[in-house]
């Protein structure tokens, strides 16, 4: 009995401590200051970053020697098979994997390695990320309500109870649910549904930048368009950066401004969307061309499929390959040999 | 149209599952002939009924499943009567074998892939009981024969007799030790013994005319040779391997390799390309293809991806809310099809969208079967549900030979209606796609 009176007491308190609780104002916006200080096109740098794993002793490196710039306002597309590294690039940006070497950089503000406890948490209100799986990265046991606002808590981004609501159901709306599914459960959803959860929860911190980690794979195709959409219309409205990380070229189209093609962890070709399709270059790209399905049984069954075999480079040691700019915003890996042809086939084409 | 030889056909079959006391019905009338050699893309979203009804083939249903009405006819019998286990596993794997959507949940992590290839070649070659049964009577005859011949026969016909008897033994047993030296590449003291066992033991399985399953060794050396018809690369070194060792694509094509051991008559894919990459994709979709050629079995394909079975499918047949909404061939799907649910299909493909105009999706969610559904399923969906749409279900109406959709939209009374701009389209958009990706191939033969 006294012990019931103890946590009822205990509760109470608890209540009024949250409630007294000031909402989350940092004490230096650095990202911000730093923003305004010198404008920049350039919302995320990454200089010369390596990532490894230590497996059981044994340094493995995934991602060596990586320069990216991820400009303000633009969808980056992040292409690659299983296993390039893709996944990990998105989760170093965000600290969930350490990075090992080189830097990177949010607003010109170093982020990655060791950084004061204030900018981490800065850093996380400003960067959100979106998963594959919507069933695996919702919280079975908790109700929607608590999914969604468990960020806003986490950093207490309200002023009070009120306003949390109002937050939550705004956003609910936004992306195509019932304010009244809140009080339910993530197993009472379909797969497209929770997916909207997924980016409501992202969503309702109103990010700067958005990590889409292969969102629409696990989902069936006519749902997949639903999402697409969604995650279009937000980029629209709030001016969000987005880096989508995907695996099918057709869908990275569709959605982003620029695609980076993405082997054994190094980028082999980087281009504006339409360039890219206009205009392939690395032999890798124009395999993953092949590989997309087309709709339409006559060109499918003549269609040949480009097979990419990494040892057709004949890299030597004095002969590295870099990453050359061929033309106007067109990236592509190669060495001096490779670069030559490749800008040929560029003459070919033509241009823009 | 050739006549061709139906291997399955199912005729008006209904389906049902019982939860918590209730009935509710997921698969209503349905009528579907597949064709021998033939590969049948079934598509459909998630909850669309696509896999239920192809566990209907193998008695895989789950126990709380049952059939009401209908019939599955495979090979003469009608698979819907089998209550028996033992019936079912002559026909499941034997003769219908499936391809699981994940193949790191179909293999078992703790055995090496060898094993778990010859386990299925060991199993399947392994004889019957009533073989064995049939087997024992003969041998007991056999001995009877034996022992009253030699009761007739005199003492020096007798220890001829005998002699002739190890001569042909040692005869059998040289042949079969020369067959099994000679399959062996590399061969050592220790292998040489073991070839000798291996004879011995077909020697005298072949003296007694006993039926037997094929070794261990034999076994092994199928099964690499199937690891290599999948194109594993290294197969002698893999065979050892663990499913963990294999990336995601390799563990399909083992997968793919069990289900080849026992050259069944049907393979079933259930979603067999989902988990992978697009590049993965294109490569698992061109092997089933070739196999599909040298070991002429007939396919069922099943996908929520219509991009996919434009590859692979010969015929197509459009599943939703648990009724097939339209079938035919796969020109009759892409290039003319039907029913609204195809068109929307077809119209939220990414391949085919532009960037300045936002993809088109089909709203709401597929009907729940826990209520009877009441006229059209997708009727609910449709932008081009008419009002009776809502009070009673279409019948199929055929288009062609080979095309028939099920909407009251072909019924001669309803309105012409626009269809949406993606359809209208959609060989253009086909061509644009094509050009775009393809270039690198030079000409493309587009066909009429």
């Amino acid at each position: 009995m006294a012990n019931k009176k103890f946590n009822k007491h205990i509760s109470s308190l608890r209540e009024k401590l949250h409630l007294n609780k000031k909402r989350y104002q940092p004490s230096v916006d650095e990202f911000a200051k730093s923003q305004q200080e010198n404008p920049d096109d350039i919302i995320v740098k990454m200089k010369d970053v390596k990532i490894s794993f230590k497996m059981g002793g044994v340094e493995r490196v995934i991602i060596n020697h990586l320069n990216l710039d991820i400009r303000r306002g633009e969808i980056l597309g992040l292409v690659g098979e299983s296993g390039s590294g893709k996944t990990t690039i998105g989760r170093a940006i965000i600290r969930i994997n350490p990075v090992r070497s080189g830097e990177i950089t949010y607003n010109n503000v170093l982020i990655s390695g060791k950084i004061p406890k204030e900018r981490e948490k800065l850093l996380k209100t400003k960067i959100q990320m979106i998963f594959q799986d919507p069933s695996a990265s919702l919280n079975e046991r908790a109700n929607i309500d608590y999914i969604v606002s468990e960020g806003l808590k986490a950093f207490h981004m309200y002023d009070n109870e009120e306003d949390r609501l109002n937050k939550i159901s705004d956003i609910m709306e936004k992306v195509g649910l019932r304010a009244e599914y809140l009080n339910r459960y993530p197993h009472e959803f379909s797969g497209g549904q929770r997916q909207r959860i997924g980016i409501a929860r992202c969503m309702v911190m109103n990010p700067e930048f958005v990590i889409a980690d292969e969102p629409i794979s696990a989902l069936d195709m006519s749902i997949r368009a639903q999402v697409l959409n969604l995650i279009r219309e937000f980029k629209e409205r709030n001016n969000l950066t987005v880096l989508f990380i995907a695996h099918d070229l057709s869908i990275v189209k569709y959605i982003s401004d620029r695609i980076a093609v993405i082997y054994a962890g190094k980028i082999v070709e980087l281009a504006k969307a339409e360039r890219l399709f206009e205009a392939p270059l690395h032999p890798y790209t124009k395999s993953l061309l092949s590989a997309v399905p087309i709709p339409d049984p006559q060109i499918e069954r003549h269609k040949k499929i480009v097979v990419y075999d990494p040892l057709m480079h004949n890299y030597t040691e004095d002969d590295v390959p870099q990453f050359y700019e061929v033309e106007e915003g067109h990236f592509v890996r190669a060495n001096k040999k490779e670069l030559e042809q490749y800008k040929n086939e560029l003459k070919k084409i033509g241009g823009k | 149209m050739k006549e061709k030889n139906k291997v399955i056909e199912v005729k008006d079959l209904s389906l049902g599952f019982v939860t918590r006391g209730h009935k509710s019905h997921v698969l209503r009338d349905i009528f579907l002939d597949i064709y021998e050699g033939e590969t049948l893309a079934i598509v459909g979203e998630s909850g669309s009924g696509k896999s239920v009804f192809t566990k209907t083939f193998t008695g895989m249903l789950d126990s709380n499943g049952f059939i009401s009405s209908g019939s599955v006819m495979f090979e003469g019998k009608d698979l819907v009567q089998i209550k028996n286990n033992k019936e079912w596993l002559n026909i499941r794997g034997r003769k219908i074998a499936t391809i699981f959507q994940d193949p790191m949940t179909s293999l078992n992590p703790l055995f090496s892939i060898g094993y778990q290839i010859s386990e299925v070649l060991r199993l399947h070659s392994r004889p019957s009981k009533e073989e064995l049964k049939q087997y024992k009577e003969q041998r007991k005859n056999d001995k009877l024969l034996e022992k009253s011949n030699l009761q007739g026969m005199s003492k020096e016909e007798r220890k001829d007799y005998f002699e002739n008897k190890k001569i042909k033994k040692s005869e059998l047993f040289a042949k079969n030790y020369e067959k099994l030296l000679n399959n062996e590449e590399k061969i050592n003291i220790f292998k040489k013994l073991l070839i000798k066992y291996d004879a011995y033991k077909e020697t005298n399985y072949q003296i007694k005319n006993k039926p037997h399953g094929i070794s261990k060794r034999q076994a092994k050396k199928e099964a690499i040779e199937l690891l290599k018809k999948v194109k594993i690369p290294n197969a002698e070194k893999r065979y050892k391997d663990y499913p963990f060792q294999y990336s995601g694509g390799m563990r399909q094509r083992v997968v793919i390799a069990i289900a080849l051991a026992c050259h069944p008559k049907v393979l079933i894919c259930d979603e067999p390309t989902t988990a992978l990459d697009v590049t993965v994709q294109s490569q698992i979709l061109q092997l089933i293809k070739d196999l599909q050629k040298e070991f002429n079995w007939t396919t069922i394909f099943i996908t929520h991806d219509l991009g996919v079975v434009a590859n692979i499918a010969d015929r197509i047949a459009v599943m939703y809310g648990g009724e097939i909404v339209e079938y035919g061939t796969a020109e009759d799907i892409f290039y003319r099809p039907a029913h609204p649910y195809t068109w929307a299909l077809l119209s939220s493909l990414p391949q085919l969208g532009s960037k300045d105009e936002p993809l088109s999706f089909i709203p709401g969610n597929p009907p729940s079967f826990a209520k009877d559904i009441i006229g059209d399923p997708f009727a609910e969906r449709n932008q081009y549900a008419l009002a009776i749409d809502f009070i009673s279900n279409p019948p199929m109406i055929q288009i062609s030979d080979t095309h028939s959709a099920k909407t009251w939209l072909l019924d001669k009374r309803a309105p012409k209606i626009q269809k949406p701009k993606v359809i209208l389209e959609l060989r253009e958009r086909m061509k644009r796609a094509a050009d775009e990706l393809l270039k690198e191939q030079g000409e493309i033969d587009y066909g009429k």
